[in-house]
């Protein structure tokens, strides 16, 4: 499936309204609500990173340093504007921070990034420097797609809905005229179908299925 | 982990899990790692699809940062200093303080009269106190011992400012009790300077 040019799909609002109830979990003492959220977004703050700091093990602590302090900062967090536009853009500040301390120049152009959308919009991925997270990526994506082509056209409608048009479950049913729960288990049998494939990736000793967490 | 465990997974991802579930669901995320790497696996794809280049795979950027954060105390919103509310918080605070205070001066003084005298540490006090105001005629009547030239605890008139200066804060149960507690025959200075409190005789 063809899904270049997608950047431009904005965050979907049901996932924001998650975010919050998460969000609001974690300012009442609950880890666990932060815990989710970042394994949620750890790709793309990795890859935001990423285009500032070439070394993948050095992006990783980089991205693990925005993390914690969107932790410590979270209390302070009044929801005025999306979970993931604000997370992203501490993780540009500690970025730069991480840049200016080793004194090195960013690998790409430098971004004033207003919120997370024109994030995605932009972003490109930086070369690695080690072959093996470069063939990890490459592989990453050849499967997916070639994964979503693999699927029954109803459940890639459902999660092409999802994720690139960004519908709500209720939307999705009314455009596939079906029952919400339907679109709730097509969109599930289709993830389900596409990490079979990425499992195979992992396991096939591009990388440690216990390494993607 | 079930298939009916992964759908749960796969709507909570979307925000599309009722409010109930997602709490249970949270639960067992905190203690399944199969569960968690199907939850960072599953928000790969979606990145993979929604982007117009590579993602790279966190490798253990979840884990470290899980390690890192149960080492952090609890961030809960409540606490963090807000600007506007300074003044609130101060008095709250100071009020705690107060009310505190005062509660444990009750407590001083309401020990100090009840001791018994047949113990031995009240026996040595004893001699050293005066005698006591007017028991025989009406029991019922608690009278503040005078204040001993050595006391044990707190110098008597350092004491009675303190709680003087801190009566507002205190709560009208507390007022009635550390004024009753303080206000005896031979301090009617200290009397007058409190406000106006109920009588403690029946």
């Amino acid at each position: 499936m063809h899904v270049e040019g997608a950047a431009q799909v904005v965050e979907p609002m049901r996932a924001e309204a998650g975010d919050i109830a998460l969000v609001r979990r974690v300012q009442k003492g609950d880890k666990a609500a932060f815990d989710a959220l970042v394994l949620k977004y750890q790709h793309k703050v990795l890859k935001l990173v990423q285009r500032y700091v070439r070394n993948p093990a050095e992006a990783e602590d980089i991205a693990q340093e925005a993390f914690i302090k969107a932790y410590r900062a979270l209390p302070a967090f009044r929801g005025d504007s999306a979970f993931y536009t604000w997370l992203y853009r501490i993780a540009i500040n500690t970025a730069k921070n991480a840049l200016v301390a080793s004194r090195r120049r960013p690998v790409s152009y430098d971004l004033d990034l207003q919120d997370g959308s024109q994030v995605q919009a932009q972003a490109r991925l930086a070369d690695t420097e080690t072959p093996e997270a470069l063939a990890l990526t490459d592989e990453i994506r050849r499967t997916v797609n070639e994964a979503i082509e693999a699927l029954p056209d109803d459940l890639r409608l459902a999660i092409v809905l999802r994720e690139l048009e960004g519908l709500s479950y209720e939307d999705i049913a009314k455009t596939m005229e079906c029952p919400v729960g339907t679109v709730r288990s097509r969109i599930f049998r289709a993830r389900e179908a596409i990490d079979r494939s990425l499992r195979e990736v992992f396991d096939g000793g591009l990388g440690r299925i216990g390494d993607i967490e | 982990m079930t298939d009916r465990i992964k759908e749960q997974l796969s709507a909570f991802l979307d925000g599309e899990l009722p409010d109930p579930e997602s709490a249970l669901l949270l639960k067992r995320l905190g203690r399944d790692d199969e569960l968690r790497g199907a939850l960072s696996r599953y928000s790969l794809i979606g990145a993979v699809l929604r982007s117009d280049g590579d993602v790279p795979a966190a490798r253990q950027v979840a884990a470290r940062v899980s390690a890192a954060i149960a080492r952090e105390p609890a961030r809960v919103a409540g606490f963090v200093r807000l600007p506007g509310r300074d003044v609130f918080l101060r008095g709250a605070a100071g009020f705690a303080v107060a009310a505190g205070v005062a509660l444990g001066a009750v407590l001083l003084v309401q020990q100090v009269g009840s001791q018994d005298p047949a113990a031995p540490d009240a026996v040595v006090a004893q001699a050293e106190l005066p005698p006591v105001l007017p028991p025989a005629e009406d029991p019922d009547i608690y009278v503040t011992p005078p204040a001993p030239d050595a006391p044990a605890g707190i110098p008597p008139a350092e004491f009675a400012n303190y709680l003087v200066a801190h009566y507002g804060y205190a709560s009208p149960l507390v007022r009635r009790s550390v004024g009753a507690g303080l206000i005896s025959d031979d301090e009617p200075a200290l009397a007058d300077a409190l406000p106006p409190a109920e009588t403690t005789e029946p």
